[in-house]
């Protein structure tokens, strides 16, 4: 019974580790990839898609149009909004707010992820959580 | 002349604040301004070219020289430059050459604060492109009748544009008499 318990607890581990990420992206935009290198370098498995209308992939996970950048992450039917540091992914993930959709660091801030110099620190910007309807809170600020 | 010119702002713009009132030929600029690469310009240059805090910064008046010659140079322009006509640089350098003429100044609502960045041109008696920024995430309402313009209602996150012209309020803008209603 406990083999049997623990291959279970093993199993469900293993399957809530390997997470997917949907990156949506346009051909002409450099920084999304680098945004997907570091989400690869954390252990995601990043599968990329170029659609030829990327506002119709915002609304459809619903992206409010004022939170928009370049790329549109989808994990666990979850949507991140550009470039979202790992760590912020990874503990909304473990907890969603309450009634959240997913997260989004609007616009390109030059010292974000795939923004950023390699090995420089996350400064000046906020990573800004949303719900279905469009209200907005803060979830972290750098 | 210039206070003729004032009543000619004061009877066009009738005390309110108008949008940009961009000329046809430019529409299409602005446009692809904000689609170009299937993102737009606005995501690292700001919806109006200011630079909104973003990667890429100001560049209102940037002529097409400039342009190509950072889709050449900039790694993160690099492949915009790809898809991207002879055509089509000419024109967003159009809209922004426009947009330089325009003296701008920035206000950012933030924590019942504003922060405000201006244009050194702004003592002149040219209109003024005013873009708001609420920073906040709640809608923010704007008291600006000391500007001689309307109550504005700022959405969460979302970004206003209105120009002020010289008017019998206020001959030149002092972004100091503008109130956050409660």
């Amino acid at each position: 019974m406990k083999k049997i318990l623990f291959f279970t607890i093993t199993l469900i581990a293993c399957f809530s580790q390997a997470d997917t990420i949907d990156l949506f992206k346009s051909t002409s935009c450099g920084c999304c990839k680098l945004w997907g290198d570091i989400m690869e370098d954390e252990g995601y498995q990043v599968d990329t898609f170029h659609p030829q209308d990327l506002d119709a992939v915002k609304s459809k996970w619903g992206v409010p149009p004022v939170l928009k950048s370049c790329h549109t992450a989808v994990i666990d039917g979850y949507v991140f909004e550009g470039h979202v540091p790992e760590a912020d992914i990874r503990k909304f993930l473990d907890n969603p707010p309450d009634g959240m959709i997913g997260l989004s660091v609007p616009g390109m801030p030059a010292l974000s992820p795939g923004m950023a110099p390699e090995g420089a620190e996350y400064e000046n910007f906020n990573v800004v959580a949303f719900d279905k309807d469009g209200n907005m809170m803060l979830f972290n600020k750098y | 002349m210039n206070r003729l010119i004032a009543f000619l702002y004061l009877w066009l713009f009738a005390l309110n604040g108008i949008a940009l009132d961009l000329p046809d030929h430019l529409k299409s600029a602005e446009n692809l301004y904000r689609t170009a690469g299937g993102y737009g310009c606005h995501l690292c240059h700001g919806l109006y070219g200011h630079g909104a805090n973003q990667a890429g910064g100001y560049i209102r008046g940037a002529n097409q020289e400039i342009l190509k010659t950072a889709l050449i140079e900039q790694p993160t322009m690099k492949l915009l430059n790809n898809v991207l006509s002879d055509k089509d640089m000419e024109l967003i350098a159009n809209y922004l050459i426009y947009l330089g003429e325009i003296p701008i100044v920035s206000l950012t609502v933030d924590n019942m604060a504003i922060g405000i960045e201006v244009d050194e041109r702004r003592d002149s008696e040219k209109a003024l492109q005013l873009v708001l920024f609420n920073a906040g995430f709640s809608e923010v309402t704007l008291d600006l009748s000391a500007l001689g313009l309307n109550t504005l209602t700022i959405a969460a996150q979302a970004t206003e544009s209105l120009i002020w012209s010289p008017n019998s309020q206020s001959e030149i803008f002092d972004p100091q008499v503008i109130n956050i209603l409660p």
